[in-house]
């Protein structure tokens, strides 16, 4: 079974406004879906959604064919532990932890403690972060500190990466960078689902989307790259 | 997940020093209360016990204050004749009197005490005070070169002790009795007599008032169990001019003192560890709004809600925890500053609380500061675990 995401008819409301609407997708082992649209046209939702963050008005979400809606909170935290990886809009680090700790948070709770430390630091190793282990994130430049977000998503292996936004207010050069990184996941296996903005980024994925009026429309079909 | 919650307080040292700090000085106050409370009331109590005496009887011209008389051990170089013993027997209500001698000791050479205590001359023909010692040493009476030491009385030689350049024997060191006996050397009626004959500075006394040979420094007096003691104390004055105290009446004015003291500072060091527990409480309410990204981060990375929980119990306990012990540290300089000031103004009976009982206020402060700390976290921590995950999507940037 390849399938590790799925969304069937998912539909989100807030009040009378549809946010959602009949949003349907599978993600499989190794393949990356790109995300694109107009600022609030509801892509962080959808993500949210993909996230086990919030729930969908209707429809349903199946993470590894495990349908999330009649799971209760904590289960709902177990699976996100087991099985997603984040990377926010914004670095979204503990100012209060250094680069090696903000990396090995997501380890804390999930309580994976065989050398976490050593994989954390061979991350931040891989990401040329390797004299910036003790360093606290406001002793960081934008660019190192998107690379810190991403090797804590890394740090679990998770089989799904979501990403919102990865390559937002970064120059070129390093949104390639970031992009690379985060592409390479799906070599092991992951499923990366990424919203964007950038349509270079949107053009690496299998497959993309365009959110438009809260529904999923295909757009662009390239050729797997993995 | 301690490593955290011990960062978090690190980042932000000063709110959490701000707690710490007041947690600290509530926890001071209660213990130096409980402390110099607890000596107090056991002061009394074993006053109660082992003074013995209902009424003491000094010369009419005393000015020394009551209470530093039975319990300060003030050096009282004041005498009335020793006739007045029989007279003060004759009273009705009188259960049995003891004549005692005082004076005191100085430091005269480097083997000397070094410190200025009371010297008791009793009679051993009708004491009650000293009998119970010198039962548990198997003897009747003390000879002339035989001491039995206060209980506060500082000594230097095992077996020993010089006073005024008179090597004496060491009898026995008498129990705590939070009164003035703690501080006073207890001899024989001759010995107290033989050492006072020799002080110059007292032959004035002498001279007016004849040979110490034929005077006392007080009269204990017990009285019958149903006796009326005001009526008693009349009497006594009838017999000749000497001054009653009612050592009832003395300790009920220094309780009485106490009791206000203790309500008085243990309404301050209550208000301050109210005003603790509200500055953490709204500390930690502020917090769990102002960081919801960052618990919505750890509900993403697949934290439970009771985890978000955790740490903000967790830090709440542990900057109680610090208070508190630093609290501690405070508070047993606290307690013996006031106890040296509370003594620099009333002498009062007072028995230093045994090791057993300090550590278990200790611990129960500990205990008592970090369950309340924990508590009043409770609340922001339940709205903390309540916190939809999703807020990591939308809120701000961390602090």
């Amino acid at each position: 079974m390849n399938t590790l995401l799925e969304l069937r008819n998912i539909e989100k409301k807030y009040g009378d406004d549809v946010i959602l609407s009949k949003v349907s997708f599978t993600l499989t082992k190794g393949t990356a879906i790109a995300i694109i649209g107009h600022s609030g046209g509801g892509k962080t939702t959808l993500l949210s959604i993909m996230g086990l963050l919030q729930r969908a008005t209707s429809g349903n979400v199946l993470v590894d064919a495990i349908d999330i809606g009649g799971l209760d909170s904590y289960q709902l935290a177990k699976l996100r532990g087991q099985y997603l990886g984040f990377v926010f809009q914004r670095a979204r680090l503990i100012n209060s932890l250094t680069a090696l700790e903000n990396v090995m948070a997501p380890a804390w709770f999930i309580r994976r403690g065989d050398n976490m430390e050593q994989q954390a630091k061979d991350l931040l190793e891989r990401f040329g972060l390797s004299h910036r282990l003790d360093h606290k994130p406001q002793e960081l430049s934008l660019g190192q500190l998107r690379r810190i977000s991403l090797a804590r998503a890394l740090l679990l292996k998770p089989p799904i990466l979501l990403a919102d936004e990865p390559t937002n207010d970064l120059d070129p050069v390093l949104a390639k960078e970031v992009a690379e990184c985060l592409l390479t996941a799906r070599t092991e296996g992951a499923g990366v689902v990424i919203v964007t903005h950038d349509p270079n980024l949107a053009n690496q994925a299998d497959q993309t989307f365009r959110l438009e009026d809260g529904t999923l429309k295909p757009i662009v079909y390239n050729n797997a790259a993995s | 997940m301690l490593l955290l919650i011990w960062k978090s307080l690190l980042h932000r040292r000063l709110q959490s020093l701000t707690i710490v700090g007041s947690i600290a000085v509530g926890a001071a106050i209660v213990f130096s209360i409980l402390a110099v409370y607890n000596g107090v009331s056991s002061g009394m109590e074993l006053s109660k016990q082992r003074m013995g005496a209902d009424i003491v009887i000094v010369p009419f011209g005393e000015t020394l204050e009551p209470s530093l008389l039975l319990f300060g051990g003030a050096a009282a170089n004041s005498y009335m004749p020793k006739e007045l013993v029989d007279g003060v027997r004759a009273v009705k209500g009188v259960h049995s009197v003891t004549p005692q001698f005082f004076t005191h000791s100085l430091s005269a050479d480097c083997h000397d005490i070094g410190t200025k205590n009371r010297m008791i001359g009793y009679d051993p023909a009708s004491d009650w005070i000293l009998a119970p010692w010198l039962k548990k040493v198997h003897k009747t009476e003390l000879k002339d070169d035989e001491v039995i030491l206060g209980a506060k009385v500082p000594v230097w030689a095992q077996n020993k002790i010089s006073i005024l350049g008179k090597w004496y024997n060491i009898i026995a060191i008498a129990e705590e009795t939070g009164t003035t006996l703690d501080y006073s050397l207890l001899v024989s009626m001759n010995e107290a007599r033989r050492v006072v004959s020799g002080d110059r500075t007292l032959k004035k006394v002498w001279d007016k008032m004849g040979p110490p040979s034929g005077l006392i420094s007080t009269i204990l007096v017990k009285v019958d169990d149903d006796a009326n003691i005001d009526k008693v104390v009349s009497d006594i004055q009838e017999v000749g001019l000497m001054k009653p105290i009612v050592a009832a009446e003395v300790k009920k004015r220094i309780a009485d003192q106490f009791t206000v003291f203790a309500i008085l500072i243990g309404g301050i060091g209550f208000l301050t560890v109210l005003t603790s527990l509200l500055h953490l409480f709204s500390r930690f309410y502020t917090l769990t709004w102002e960081r919801q990204a960052e618990w919505g981060l750890y509900l993403a990375f697949g934290a439970t809600g009771r985890d978000i929980g955790l740490v903000i119990v967790g830090e709440a306990a542990a900057v109680s925890l610090t208070g508190s012990i630093i609290g501690l540290l405070l508070g047993s300089g606290l307690y013996k500053g006031s106890l040296t000031l509370l003594e620099a103004y009333q002498s009062f009976p007072f028995v230093h609380p045994s090791w057993g009982f300090l550590a278990s206020i200790a611990i129960g402060i500990i205990i008592v500061f970090t369950g309340l700390g924990a508590l009043a976290a409770w609340l922001p921590a339940h709205q903390g675990s309540r916190i939809d995950p999703s807020t990591v999507m939308t809120r701000g940037e961390f602090d």
